[in-house]
């Protein structure tokens, strides 16, 4: 199962946006005007499968397919003495390939949230079931991946059904199975396969262990806070920049938070889960009036203090992959690792120097 | 999906069966509704008015009345959208319920112990529940006397009157004290702040537990008052309310330290509370 081994690229090509594409919703990363999205295969252009995997990290993480932004929860329609009201959740098999490591990790860490709880939700796991993921090991990282110091390898097929590298200089495309459902994912696919020898699978991965990742470097290993980093300083000086815009969050692959929220119009309504923030003000107010987390002091520590303290405490894990995204895209440049360093300096009894 | 009831936030569609005024100025109606499910006191429940949403609402009714009468209750405050529309409804109106939530007050646990329960307002809901389910089942339980004590704003204030000037004082070993903020010419019991009243009653801690729900400045201040009477904190047991939106620990929203309230709460030890960045 866990041979390399390689696949014909246009048969693969082929048989993802035919026979796969009638049995499966195919996702596959698109360059739209300079930024990487997902977007479903419907009728490609030849070449299709080369461009998706040569291309970077998208700008929203491929799990959030999963809990897409706006989900249906269900729907109603009639007065306030005969509501009909039906489920709303779906659930669909769907492919999606070109998955980063980074991002495969962090459905990982969310299914610790969604299904390994006693609360399980099932609308998740079974969307989970019906996934089939297919990983792309990561050629070119950008100036801001950092997945190597939490602990993700670029290469790693641990997270995914199917692992694709795209290395130049193969005879095929080089794929690994890494998962039953992969397996059987792609014996339905009837591919021509070669199995690689020994020394080729070696040469594979040492051509992406070689791949610098200079951030990771300068990030070291974080480890987890302690309760007591509730009270640093830090909190303050940082938060003075943040401008409440939630980026973040909505970039972040392991953050889940989510509204419930009704529409209708007439008679007919909707209520759906709604991608939210613990950055903006409201997140927490009460009818009422009562805010636990009033100023920007408060809600900044809270994203950090979650990922690397309370999911820790709950569930044996820091959630921060080192993708990147919120470090790229931080409009005043409050950057995780820059946070992480801070944070070093702090606890080990220096003063912050301030952002 | 809908075949196999497996969407965690789909609520049932339950009856209004009666709704009553507690208060003079209308500002809480206990809604009663037709269908109830298994729960312990201290749970909770989504409520939702469909097209304005949903929010979390203390069952105020004692599981064994719900599960004689097959009916749920629910204490609501106007204080918001959700609550707002909710007040606008009648008998014969529909509403969400997803439940039960939480975990619950531990009445197991205070076998052969005397039980003190401090309400403010709106918070004898989650505690009429208990207090109900702690009378029903005293002798199980081996309790020993039950003091209630309750305040409000004002006489027309204090909720479910029935129980804490009928039912409740006539019920073996069980006093019930009341006071309010401001009296009125009607009103010829104690006028006073709840925290102080309890001063005032001084009540051992001896093989006492004290139960406290109420506006936050409330219980900040009578959790002062059972240190100063010498309670300890595992002694002293209280509610959290946070907002909330899921229910089951998902949405990240009622998340305090690693808790979440929906969860591992609302009901906590003040030893407990003592544990979380205090944040709520």
């Amino acid at each position: 199962m866990s041979a390399t081994i390689t696949v014909d690229l246009e048969e693969l090509e082929t048989q993802l946006a035919g026979d796969v594409s009638r049995r499966f919703d195919v996702y596959v990363p698109v360059d739209e005007n300079g930024a990487v999205v997902f977007r479903r295969l419907t009728t490609p252009a030849s070449g299709w499968l080369k461009r998706s995997v040569s291309l970077t990290r998208s700008v929203l993480p491929a799990n959030k397919l999963l809990t897409p932004q706006t989900d249906p929860v269900l729907r109603f329609q009639g007065g306030p003495t005969d509501y009909e009201v039906s489920d709303a959740a779906a659930s669909t098999d769907l492919v999606i390939l070109g998955v980063k490591p980074c991002d495969a990790r962090a459905l990982k860490l969310l299914d610790k949230v969604f299904a390994d709880e006693s609360d399980i939700d099932q609308v998740y796991v079974e969307r989970r079931q019906k996934t089939v993921l297919i990983g792309v090991a990561c050629e070119k990282p950008e100036p801001t991946c950092f997945c190597k110091a939490m602990g993700v390898s670029p290469w790693s097929s641990d997270d995914c059904d199917l692992m694709i590298y795209p290395m130049q200089g193969l005879e095929g495309l080089a794929l690994k199975c890494s998962s039953d459902k992969g397996q059987a994912f792609l014996a339905g696919m009837h591919l021509t396969i070669r199995e690689l020898p020994a020394e080729t699978s070696e040469e594979i991965e040492a051509h992406y262990r070689a791949i610098p990742q200079p951030l990771s470097e300068f990030v070291g290993h974080p480890e987890a806070l302690s309760l007591d980093s509730f009270e640093l300083p830090i909190w303050g000086r940082i938060s003075e920049r943040c401008l409440s815009c939630g980026l973040c969050t909505y970039l972040c692959p392991t953050c889940y938070c989510f509204a419930v929220v009704d529409k209708s119009l007439g008679e007919r309504g909707l209520r759906a889960r709604c991608w939210d923030s613990c950055m903006f003000p409201d997140f927490l107010k009460m009818a009422g009036g009562h805010n636990p987390r009033p100023t920007k002091k408060e809600r900044v520590r809270q994203r950090f203090m979650h990922k690397l303290c309370y999911t820790h405490e709950r569930y044996g894990q820091i959630f921060c992959v080192g993708c990147g995204r919120c470090v790229e895209k931080c409009p005043v440049g409050l950057h995780f690792v820059d946070v992480l360093s801070q944070l070093r300096r702090e606890l080990a009894g220096g003063g912050g120097d301030g952002l | 999906m809908s075949e196999t009831g497996k969407n965690p936030l789909l609520p049932s569609v339950h009856t209004i069966r009666e709704v009553r005024d507690e208060t003079d100025v209308g500002d809480v109606k206990t809604f009663v509704v037709d269908g109830s499910f298994d729960y312990l006191p201290g749970q909770c429940a989504m409520v939702s008015v469909f097209g304005v949403g949903e929010c979390m609402i203390s069952i105020t009714s004692s599981p064994d009345a719900s599960a004689r009468g097959r009916y749920l209750e629910f204490a609501v405050k106007k204080v918001g959208l959700v609550t707002e529309a909710l007040h606008e409804l009648e008998p014969g109106c529909k509403i969400g319920i997803r439940g039960p939530y939480g975990n619950h007050f531990p009445f197991e646990q205070w076998a052969g112990k005397k039980l003190l329960f401090i309400g403010g307002g709106i918070g004898l809901a989650p505690l009429r529940s208990l207090i109900n389910h702690c009378i029903a089942h005293k002798e199980e339980y081996r309790y020993g006397p039950i003091e209630i004590v309750y305040g409000a704003r004002s006489p027309g204030d204090l909720c479910f009157k029935d129980e804490i000037m009928g039912h409740w004082p006539k019920c073996e070993d069980t006093t019930v004290h009341l006071t309010v903020d401001r009296g009125d010419e009607n009103w010829k019991g104690h006028v006073g702040f709840v925290p102080q009243f309890v001063e005032e009653i001084a009540p051992s801690p001896s093989d006492c537990v004290a139960i406290t729900c109420g506006p936050p400045i409330m219980i900040k201040l009578v959790l002062e008052t059972l240190r100063k009477l010498g309670f300890e904190d595992d002694q002293v047991i209280t509610t959290l309310e946070l907002k909330m939106q899921c229910g089951i620990g998902k949405c990240g929203r009622c998340n305090v330290g690693s808790k979440y309230v929906c969860k591992d709460g609302p009901v906590f030890s003040l030893a407990q509370l003592k544990q979380l960045p205090a944040e709520f």
